[in-house]
């Protein structure tokens, strides 16, 4: 199929920019269906042993770039987005969630400034609006990327780079 | 290798929303369309869609015989077909004051592996035909098969982040066509086929 060049600004403007919470993890990547799996069995919640850090509030902005358009952080690099530090490890993957996810009464996880954790308020499911992504340092090529993807939980670890990028054949 | 895997929830909502630009109302100007000649290289120089290959038109439906169900499954009202000839791509728009949603698709018959692929694309001046069922799906799973242009940096330059390629298609194995002859009396062709649709 061929469409019109505004349908990647479509999909980045209407969805892909309300990305905007971050899970970040270590460990091998899983699958969405695996990830499901481990949030359910608590593998992968604050209680697990992959959960690093968690982001909120990722301003995010859509910007055309020859003939891409990319959904990308605007902040600066040293902005915090919480300190929900969760355990040491080294950085392989995240997990980002669409920022309704936090909202309403069927509300998937809520950020506790209280106790800094993050928690997850209900089973997940394939229903629930989450992408599975793979994170780097800024000399890989991961949607996000950090100076250094080892994370202790007495440092904050700022999001250096979020990039999604639409390109359509 | 970049593997970017998003949920179905979120599959759908994308889809959803973009298709929110061809439908809006039922009073706005758009068209579904099939069409007989080449499928276009590009749309990116159709300015004015209501004007665009007007000839080629052999079945239209408007704004207001189009729903989209489940988010994402579009069926139509029947509409009479314009004029007979061989169906080989559709298309979609919508204007939406300057700016122009649109997309367009290859249609063959099975298995030559258009977008679109029916029994028969043969179509009959004043047979009506309408949609059902035609699903519209976003790729779950995308990798770093094509990559962006490098963003000047100094160096040494980072590669550049994996990018998506959520390859919009249409997805209607469930989809028909169906087709009623409007004088079943004389030896109209077809008087009662149903097309099955199957995607590529």
């Amino acid at each position: 199929m061929i469409f019109g060049d505004n349908i990647k600004k479509d999909f980045a403007e209407l969805t892909y920019k309300n990305m905007t919470l971050a899970v970040v993890y270590r460990g091998k990547q899983p699958t969405a269906a695996e990830y499901i799996s481990g949030i359910n069995n608590g593998t992968y919640t604050w209680s697990g042993n992959f959960l690093l850090q968690a982001y909120k509030n990722i301003q995010l902005n859509v910007r055309k770039i020859e003939s891409t358009y990319r959904v990308e952080k605007t902040s600066p690099s040293r902005t915090l987005h919480g300190d929900f530090m969760c355990q040491n490890g080294t950085a392989e993957w995240a997990a980002l969630f669409n920022k309704t996810m936090i909202e309403g009464s069927n509300k998937l996880l809520e950020f506790d400034l209280s106790s800094n954790t993050v928690n997850f308020l209900r089973n997940i499911t394939d229903d629930d609006l989450f992408m599975i992504v793979p994170v780097t340092d800024m000399l890989g090529d991961g949607v996000l990327r950090f100076i250094s993807i080892d994370f202790y939980t007495d440092e904050n670890n700022p999001l250096k780079q979020y990039s999604l990028n639409f390109s359509i054949i | 290798m970049a593997i970017i895997e998003q949920s179905s929830g979120l599959e759908k909502l994308a889809v959803k929303q973009f298709l929110t630009n061809f439908t809006a109302n039922d009073l706005s100007r758009g068209r579904f369309y099939l069409m007989k000649g080449r499928i276009p290289v590009t749309l990116n120089k159709i300015v004015a869609p209501n004007r665009f290959r007007i000839s080629d038109r052999l079945v239209q439906w408007n704004s207001n015989q189009i729903k989209i169900s489940n988010e994402n499954v579009l069926t139509t009202n029947a509409s009479f077909a314009l004029k007979s000839g061989i169906v080989s791509w559709f298309y979609w728009y919508r204007l939406d004051g300057d700016i122009v949603h649109q997309m367009a698709g290859s249609v063959t018959t099975t298995p030559l592996n258009g977008d679109l692929e029916y029994d028969s694309v043969q179509v009959i001046k004043n047979s009506t035909y309408s949609i059902s069922g035609l699903e519209f799906r976003l790729r779950k799973v995308f990798d770093d098969n094509e990559f962006n242009p490098v963003i000047p940096s100094p160096t040494p330059a980072p590669p550049t982040p994996a990018p998506i390629n959520p390859s919009l298609y249409v997805f209607p194995t469930s989809a028909t066509w169906l087709v009623n002859a409007i004088i079943p009396s004389a030896g109209v062709y077809p008087e009662s086929a149903t097309w099955i649709v199957s995607g590529s």
